[in-house]
């Protein structure tokens, strides 16, 4: 087991930065068109087999993700919270739980930006952890996350 | 109170104090006034703060009254950790396809 305490885990947040080969409005419409969405966002070996987003500030996301072989299907979503055109895109995520509950909610952060003919995404991820949102997590984050060990990270 | 145990994980990690009381009992397990000598701190604020990282399941203390050593538990510490693991996972993927995607739609402006 790897943690590192020294690296400031209390900001504990995924970043992920890209350099995409496409100019910046190219790449912003692949994250706000749903129909482009559809066709690249999940890990490879799921397919998303719906996915409708309403890309206004307090508009919703939904998608489903579904096993190759058909057997299980992963539904999640968000609220857009800000969208600024082909600069900066924010929103929330959260696995949903059978019954329909929702799975701990994370923020994404998502800023584009030119480097010549290419663009630069620098993706974050982080844990809401308001004492609020606590409130509304139920426990069962457990399983949730095996769940998504077993049909996400075995891909 | 009704909470997720990674929040409070993640909450607890949040204080840098409390991330050097970890690292110190990764190197064996301590005593109250052993983790409050090099914080300069009074027991009982080091107590406050080994409340918050037991609470979170980072710690394990002893029952003795007068010694109560504290003992790192890194499960917890493991599910932070693979938290984020199935995350990057989920968006390396996707970009990866997103980024075959635009190469695709590239490929037809230049061919139409």
């Amino acid at each position: 087991m790897h943690v590192d305490l020294a690296a400031d885990p209390g900001e504990r947040v995924l970043t992920i930065t890209r350099l995409f080969d496409a100019p910046r409005a190219t790449v912003f419409d692949a994250f706000v068109d749903a129909s482009q969405i559809a066709k690249w966002m999940g890990p490879r070996g799921l397919s998303m087999t719906h996915y409708q987003a309403d890309v206004r500030p307090g508009g919703t996301w939904r998608g489903c993700l579904r096993t190759i072989d058909g057997s299980r299907e992963l539904w999640h979503g968000g609220v857009y919270r800000e969208i600024v055109p082909d600069e900066r895109l924010v929103f929330t995520f959260a696995w949903e739980l059978e019954g329909g509950a929702l799975g701990p909610e994370t923020l994404i952060t998502i800023t584009f930006e030119d480097r010549g003919r290419q663009t630069l995404m620098r993706f974050r991820q982080g844990v809401f952890d308001t004492a609020a949102n606590c409130a509304r997590h139920r426990p069962g984050w457990e399983s949730e996350f095996d769940q998504l060990a077993d049909y996400v990270t075995r891909h | 109170m009704a909470s997720d145990p990674l929040s409070d994980v993640f909450s607890a990690l949040a204080d840098p104090t409390r991330r050097a009381i970890l690292a110190r009992l990764a190197l064996g397990e301590a005593s109250v006034n052993e983790l409050a000598k090099p914080f300069q701190m009074t027991g009982p604020g080091i107590s406050k703060h080994l409340k918050v990282l037991e609470r979170a399941g980072l710690i394990v203390r002893g029952r003795e009254a007068q010694w109560r050593p504290s003992r790192l538990e890194t499960r917890p510490l493991k599910e932070a950790a693979d938290w984020l693991d199935h995350y990057r996972h989920y968006w390396e993927e996707s970009f990866d396809r997103l980024d075959e995607h635009l190469r695709a739609i590239a490929g037809k402006s230049e061919g139409g």
